[in-house]
């Protein structure tokens, strides 16, 4: 089998597929819709001022990825102490890869959570190995389960016992349960809780005391690492120049449809050929945009269409006159703007009924030292990621809702970072619309689908939890695969797998 | 029910149940059956705990917490021959859901009347309605095979549990796929996600999601809702599944009869007896203190008492091991429910214009749009009640006419959210006890425009109410929440899911083991079975 290869996608994991396909032997032609990248991308928002894209956290990145493409030859280089500033109303936490910096960070506003953090780690560290095995592992079918399958749940749960008993049922308890609860198990300080949780609840329609957000965390905390040094950008780029030096044709066209086991046909109206198909698109797009509908039947179109990917959080770009002084000397370029977790709660609260909050909780993403080409001279960027705001707005995103958002945002900037409002010099809001239409995610949703327990176990639906779809020749390798979205390049790598073969 | 004494006969037994709640009694009738020498010890006049009825309100008789009867296990009835005992089930056949200015949607036990009710909504709700029913029968066949059986444990080694759980896994296999994808969503979703994927109109939707939230501190939007619902597809009554249904006489009849069916077998009940410790020496249960400082011993003590209650308030300091006093106290209980049992002068007139009463004879359920049970979750979230009620009525003498004076009526209203948590803290639900109740009443106007007309007399309770009344600890009338992550084998603590507890000889049966809280007895027997056979009684 050395038929050519079109991967559809140039995210992240597209670009990953296309490096391990390239690198397994196969000619590989990529398309990509727009800049390579996907939600790690720039765009131009105001004159002079860019993008660094939606998606920038790398901590999740895999290393077996970066070992097997070789990324770092490829310029990919790790900060050994990033990490993220929490700013809550009266105190800071810098929460960086150095767990002793972190200690020492939290001990300012509470003795006993820095060593509770110590034992949090210690604990983290105890059940990493398992867990991390089953994340780097292609998913078992839990709804059809083959031989193959058994066997290897069993292994698995065997991997899980041999941490003993009493581990292995502290794993099994913690993974439904709701984020809220197991920190405050851990930690008495409102905005380390907060800091900590508030990547496990977002983009999943989920809020602190939802049960199974728990499982988000656990996922991330044990697979978590350095970040990359230029964060999402610079990931983008070193696998673009992996992926051109083992080959990889990439061509900027767009695919209008898709016909499986045969080839595609672009928007410029060229026909390409090829038997294989490897796309990193959402599901949705793929099944319900690009498949021709009579292709699906009744029961599979059901449950893509029932597969639940409601966008909920919208970016504010802010082009600065000059780059964003903290007063404490962290080298964090990430601001998590929290209270508690019941403020994040309640600011989840009004997009059930169609609204934003009146207090969204905020992250600021700062990028210009490391991409100083973001903004002109002495100028820079910065990024703020707002939960929750619903897709669907109640009266829907108008000119009136975009501006009183935009307003509000600023003015919560204020009061954590006086400094910033009057460095201002222009904006442009990305709500979740914007998104799906800029970046090409069904429901703005930037994890191709939400991270909810259902979704990640059987993700998208049972006939496509392995990669392959019900169309030969067809596979998915995006965020909605396991184990999901981000900058992990995971699916990438285990589609490709299942492509080899 | 022979007259229960207020003193043991003996000083020394097989066997001592503390607390007479229903699945106290059902495993000491079990222990009885098996000629053991038993004693139950309860702290209250009467015996069931939560299962009970009184005369709160002269000529009237209230179920006064828990309500209606669903999940009582078969085969528990027809082993203790609770029938003989006086237990006596009205089945309840409608769901009526009244909406504002309507005439609401009633669902009757006739599927052609229900098909034509959800027309009225949604032509496409009422033609996937059997269909749906029909897959929820099917999961909860499966889900039957966990709760009429101890708790599997998956981090066992011995090829008996490995056994177990490889029954487990085969049943599940023997399921088609959809079925066991069903399965997968079920036990994760959200009430409302799961719903929507197969139907789209209100009021049957939140009338729906309603029954995934009760009793739980969750709301319909909630991952772990979902599973809440096939509760409803459990009901159980001779066999017949979905069937649900009144005790005669009220819920406290199906308590009597246990306690009837105990006595039967020489179980000796007492009642107005508190107990303020268990006896434990070198690790070993050996009996009780009661509050009047009697001690009582046994060989075995069994306490059907909530976790909490059990081993932080019974157990003297230092006899368990840090850390299980510490799982048992992040064990959640968040009480997040009340109940107003109303006393009424005749049958207050529900809007909406429909002849007669029968659409009443069954639950009433008042949540409109799933908007309104979100918004009555978001208030309580935050430490308060909420002022628009989630609300699960009955009238049991429409059924059952021996519970009120002739023409006369009671009308029961489960109500949720009352967090047992306030704000202003738990001890200050007194002062909030009238306003919640005011609440009540508002919200039942809105579809009862003469209540207020036809009030004779009212009993509010809020979860510190519950906790104070029957030691429930806050509240929680499940004897903690049905989360995941406190259900089998984690029920009430990894380890301890066998009804044992780390002290020698003492064992648990309440519904803070597996398989959990409702009416169903199953806590009681299967403890019980356990004992018996591990000889530990």
């Amino acid at each position: 089998m050395n038929s050519p290869v079109l991967v559809l996608g140039g995210d992240s994991n597209g670009l990953t597929a296309a490096c391990y396909l390239a690198k397994a032997g196969r000619s590989v032609t990529l398309l990509t819709h727009g800049p390579l990248g996907g939600l790690a991308s720039r765009h131009e928002f105001h004159p002079g001022y860019q993008s660094p894209g939606v998606l920038g956290e790398t901590s999740g990145l895999r290393r077996s990825v970066v070992s097997d493409l070789q990324l770092e030859q490829h310029g990919l280089r790790f900060a050994d102490n990033a990490g993220v500033l929490a700013i809550g109303p009266d105190s800071t936490i810098a929460i960086t890869n150095s767990r002793d910096a972190t200690t020492e960070s939290i001990r300012g506003v509470s003795a006993r959570d820095a060593d509770r953090y110590r034992e949090y780690f210690q604990f983290l560290d105890s059940v990493r190995a398992p867990l991390t095995q089953f994340l780097n592992s292609p998913p078992p079918d839990l709804v059809d389960p083959s031989f193959t399958d058994i066997r290897g749940l069993l292994m698995r749960g065997f991997q899980l016992r041999r941490l003993g008993k009493a581990l292995m049922l502290e794993v099994l308890r913690l993974a439904p349960m709701a984020v809220y609860d197991w920190m405050d198990e851990w930690f008495e300080n409102d905005l380390l809780k907060a800091a900590l949780a508030l990547p496990a609840v977002t983009e999943s329609y989920t809020a602190p005391w939802s049960a199974g957000t728990n499982a988000n965390l656990l996922a991330q905390q044990v697979t978590g690492g350095n970040d990359v040094v230029g964060d999402g950008l610079a990931l983008t780029d070193a696998l673009v120049q992996a992926a051109r030096s083992l080959g990889v044709d990439i061509r900027e066209q767009t695919v209008a449809s898709i016909d499986p086991g045969r080839g595609v046909e672009t928007t410029d109206g060229e026909s390409i050929s090829a038997t294989t198909i490897v796309t990193s698109l959402d599901p949705k797009t793929v099944f319900l945009r690009l498949l021709r509908p009579e292709l699906l039947d009744h029961g599979f179109e059901q449950r893509i269409t029932n597969y639940r990917a409601r966008g909920l959080r919208s970016q504010l770009l802010l082009a600065i006159d000059r780059p964003l002084k903290l007063r404490d000397e962290t080298p964090a370029n990430r601001l998590r703007l929290v209270s508690s977790l019941a403020s994040v709660e309640r600011s989840f609260d009004p997009i059930k009924y169609g609204r934003f909050s009146d207090e969204p909780s905020l992250e600021v993403y700062l990028p210009s030292a490391d991409h100083p080409e973001l903004a002109p001279d002495g100028h820079a960027v910065a990024a703020v990621t707002i939960h929750y705001t619903p897709y669907d707005l109640a009266g829907g995103w108008t000119e009136r809702s975009r501006e009183e958002l935009t307003r509000l945002v600023i003015q919560q900037l204020g009061e954590r970072l006086p400094d910033l409002a009057d460095t201002i010099v222009g904006h442009e809001l990305l709500a979740p619309p914007d998104i799906e239409t800029r970046y090409g995610v069904t429901g703005g949703h930037v994890f191709h689908g939400e991270h909810s327990l259902d979704q990640l176990l059987v993700r998208p639906t049972p006939e496509c939890c392995q990669y392959t779809t019900p169309f030969p020749g067809l596979v998915l390798c995006g965020g909605g695969t396991f184990p999901g979205g981000g900058l992990t390049c995971a699916p990438g790598a285990l589609a490709s797998r299942v492509v080899a073969k | 029910m022979n007259p229960t004494a207020s003193k043991p006969t003996k000083s020394s037994y097989d066997a001592i149940v503390i607390g007479g709640g229903h699945n106290g009694l059902v495993c000491a009738a079990y222990l009885g059956r098996a000629g053991k020498k038993v004693l139950v010890v309860e702290k209250r006049p009467v015996v069931g705990g939560a299962a009970v009825s009184e005369e709160v309100v002269p000529g009237f008789t209230f179920s006064v917490f828990s309500y209606v009867v669903s999940l009582f296990r078969p085969h528990i009835i027809r082993e203790l021959d609770l029938p003989r005992h006086g237990m006596q089930i009205l089945p309840m056949e409608t769901t009526y859901n009244p909406v504002p200015d309507d005439r609401g949607l009633v669902r009757w036990g006739d599927a052609a009347r229900t098909r034509r009710e959800i027309e009225r909504f949604s032509p496409n709700d009422a033609s996937i309605y059997p269909e749906f029913g029909l897959a929820m029968s099917r999961l909860s066949r499966f889900t039957k095979n966990i709760i009429d059986t101890t708790a599997p444990e998956p981090a066992s080694l011995h090829p008996k549990e490995l056994i177990k759980l490889l029954k487990l896994a085969k049943q599940f296999k023997d399921f088609d796929g959809d079925m066991r994808y069903l399965n997968l969503k079920l036990m994760t979703m959200s009430a409302v996600d799961f719903l929507e994927e197969w139907f789209e109109s209100e009021p049957l939707l939140p009338a729906m999601a309603g029954s995934g939230i009760i009793g739980t501190f969750m709301g319909v939007r909630s991952p772990g809702t979902a599973y809440v619902l096939l509760h409803h597809y459990m009901g159980e009554i001779d066999g017949a599944y979905r069937a649900w249904g009144f005790a005669k006489g009220g819920t406290g009849q199906i308590s009597l009869a246990c306690a009837r069916a105990a006595q039967s077998f020489g179980v000796e009940i007492v009642t107005d007896v508190g107990v303020s410790s268990i006896d434990i020496a070198n690790g070993r249960a050996r009996g009780i203190v009661l509050d009047n400082g009697d001690q009582v011993s046994a060989k075995t003590v069994i306490s059907s008492l909530d976790p909490n209650r059990t081993f932080l308030k019974l157990i003297p300091e230092g006899q368990l091991d840090s850390d299980f006093t510490a799982s048992i106290r992040r064990y959640k209980n968040r009480g997040s429910s009340g109940k107003v049992n109303l006393a009424l002068d005749r049958l207050p007139t529900f809007a909406g214009g429909r002849e007669g009463d029968h659409h009443l004879r069954g639950d009433v359920t008042y949540a409109p749009t799933i908007d309104y049970i979100e918004k009555a979750y978001d208030e309580a979230k935050y430490g308060q009640f909420s002022r628009n009620p989630f609300l699960n009525i009955v009238i049991p003498s429409l059924n059952d006419p021996s519970v009120a004076p002739p023409g006369k009526h009671v009308l029961s209203a489960f109500v949720q959210y009352a967090p047992y948590n306030i704000r202003e803290g738990a001890e200050n639900w007194p002062q909030q006890r009238d306003a919640f109740g005011e609440a009540v009443i508002d919200t039942i106007e809105e579809f009862c425009p003469d209540i207020r007309d036809c009030l004779i007399d009212k009993q509010v309770i809020s979860p510190w109410d519950i906790e104070r009344m029957i030691g429930l600890t806050e509240g929680n009338i499940f004897q903690g929440e049905l989360s995941l992550e406190q259900l089998a084998f984690l029920r009430p603590v990894a380890g301890w899911s066998r009804y044992q507890t780390p002290i020698d000889q003492l064992w648990m049966c309440g519904s803070g083991t597996h398989p959990g809280g409702g009416v169903m007895g199953a806590p009681g027997e299967l403890s019980a079975k356990t004992m018996l056979s591990k000889k530990a009684v």
